[in-house]
């Protein structure tokens, strides 16, 4: 088991120093100078020795690695550096809108995960018959619209025809009861979009299942069929499911993206737009950063997780 | 059903320029008109024809789906196939290489390069074609190291034939099953990308995408002002096109769709 975690700790490591590799170098392969970008082209061309101060300041006068090194020692000490667009550390920043995200990931994914995973074991259960089918149809359609597209339907009919949830404008003055009203519809949203993907995870691998000898065997002992899903094969199931799951959660920081742009929602997501938009670079480099830790971080949970699940796991590997 | 839906969508969006009953981006003096006649599903707020703008949109979404997802099968291909052949520090450095591709976050990856690279026709099939080659290099691989092991090839190196030969004859016509399933689950999460990246704004504006319609759409207030044709239609064309694909891919092997 310790063997197993460390090679999967080593692994990640090494993923992790790719990534940092990747962020640091993005941006340093784009056409022009950022000076440029942060000084204005007039005073760049006009004012040289401001230009060279600044570089300095900066530290983009020293070598690529030397810069990298200095990239490491800040991330470590906490300093993202400073967003030029909205005039506040990254770090601040990006925390505080981390955390209006994770008020639309962590239940949407909560509940849509429970649901999926339940009707996907039922529906796997039963494949073939003509319920399920249609069912199945359904899910798979419903896993066709783009998540954005779904967002604006029901923006449509919820909000604009039924009148039930605000059309936008959160405010935290306003206290909790505002922000679940405005918070209701993107979570639907969200927990219906990834339901629909858990859903079919599920149901493909109970299905598999089915007709595998073990279950032929307990069958034979006189276990009833419902026994005999929940307590047998589900707990089989549940791996693929589980990493999915696990997975889902990282991306989900990212991934929540269009309906938080379509919803006007604070998060993740409508802040690496405006980084984009803006070309506010070190803010760019901040998200990216953070969301691909909250990634790492659910696979590493997850390998962790699939390992107290299934004891073979910690024998596979090397 | 899946095969009927794609032919029809590819027939539709290849024959685009004929079919569309108007020029998509010729503007009327009638804008935000509701579907009727002869705008048969409205027009937007220039007056532009939607059906002719989905039309052209269609064979937009296909094109970079198809190639983009080409692109991916082909980068997949070849990772895999090396990782899977050569063996020892190749494979586990590759590897590496996967999974970290694997684990960045797709959406927010592809907004940052199309933000470094800038938006463009050939610049979303190459990017979408770098983020999606995973899967398909995993999964070449895996396929490689079984057949590679198989008592044939065995046979062939006894008589002298060489790695490459083996790898060229033998080893890559037995991937092709893996490849197509690859390719046919990536041309809907290539489409779906692009259609996302558009919406966003950060696709090709010079090219009618049914992403950039549903920009324009969410842009100009359609959802405020009622003008539900303008975004239902393309959200449906999206929806239809790959449900159709993936019911197409379904049997070929499930793998990760988003």
């Amino acid at each position: 088991m310790r063997r197993h975690l460390l090679w999967k700790s080593l692994r990640y490591a090494g993923s992790f120093a790719l990534l940092l590799l990747l962020n640091f170098l993005l941006p340093r392969c784009m056409p022009g100078d950022p000076l440029v970008h942060l000084l204005g082209i007039e005073d760049f061309v006009r004012f040289p020795e401001m230009v060279a101060e600044v570089r300095a300041r900066y530290g983009l006068d020293q070598s690529q690695a030397m810069q990298f090194a200095l990239y490491v020692r800040n991330l470590i000490a906490g300093d993202l550096g400073y967003s030029f667009h909205f005039g506040v550390p990254v770090a601040d920043l990006v925390t505080r809108r981390l955390a209006w995200t994770l008020v639309l990931v962590v239940p949407a994914l909560g509940i849509g995960g429970l649901l999926a995973g339940a009707l996907g074991a039922v529906a796997g259960w039963h494949s073939g018959a003509p319920a399920e089918r249609w069912l199945t149809f359904g899910v798979l359609s419903l896993h066709s619209v783009p998540q954005y597209g779904l967002a604006m339907l029901a923006l449509f009919v919820v909000a604009f025809h039924l009148d039930a949830a605000p059309l936008s404008g959160l405010s935290t003055e306003r206290g909790l009861i505002d922000v679940l009203r405005h918070a209701l519809l993107p979570i639907l949203v969200l927990g219906l979009s990834s339901a629909a993907h858990l859903y079919l995870i599920m149901r493909n691998s109970v299905a598999d299942l089915r007709p595998r000898p073990f279950v032929t065997a307990a069958r034979g002992r006189g276990l009833s069929s419902s026994a005999l899903l929940w307590r047998h094969v589900l707990p089989n199931a549940l791996l693929p499911f589980l990493a999915l799951f696990a997975l889902g959660l990282g991306f989900s920081v990212g991934g929540a993206l269009m309906v938080e742009v379509v919803f006007s929602w604070p998060g993740m997501g409508t802040l690496i737009l405006s980084a984009v938009d803006n070309r506010d670079y070190p803010l760019l480099q901040g998200c990216f950063l953070l969301i691909t830790i909250c990634v790492l971080a659910a696979n590493w949970l997850n390998d962790i997780l699939a390992g107290i699940i299934d004891p073979r796991l910690r024998r596979l590997t090397p | 059903m899946g095969l009927i839906g794609v032919l029809v969508l590819l027939g539709a969006g290849l024959t685009a320029p004929w079919l569309a009953p108007f020029d998509p981006w010729a503007p009327t003096t009638a804008a935000q008109l509701q579907p009727g006649w002869p705008h048969v599903l409205g027009t937007n707020d220039l007056g532009q024809d939607l059906l002719s703008e989905m039309l052209y949109g269609l064979r937009l979404s296909l094109l970079v789906g198809l190639a983009a997802a080409g692109l991916s099968t082909a980068v997949g291909a070849v990772v895999g196939m090396v990782a899977g052949t050569r063996g020892g520090w190749v494979d586990e450095a590759l590897m590496i290489v996967t999974d970290t591709v694997l684990l960045v976050p797709g959406l927010p990856l592809l907004i940052v390069l199309v933000a470094y690279l800038g938006a463009g026709f050939w610049n979303l099939i190459l990017v979408i074609g770098l983020i999606w080659w995973t899967p398909t290099a995993r999964a070449v691989r895996a396929a490689a190291l079984q057949i590679r092991r198989m008592p044939y090839i065995e046979a062939a190196r006894a008589i002298g034939a060489s790695q490459t030969r083996i790898v060229r004859r033998h080893v890559l016509p037995n991937t092709v099953p893996v490849l197509a399933a690859r390719f046919v689950i990536a041309v809907p999460e290539a489409v779906l990308t692009e259609a996302g990246l558009s919406f966003l704004g950060l696709g090709d504006p010079r090219y009618k995408s049914l992403g950039l319609t549903l920009h324009q759409a969410f842009a100009g207030g359609a959802l405020l002002n009622g003008s539900w044709w303008w975004y239902t239609f393309p959200v449906a064309a999206i929806t239809l096109l790959v449900c159709s694909v993936a019911l197409l891919g379904l049997d070929e092997g499930s793998g990760r769709s988003r």
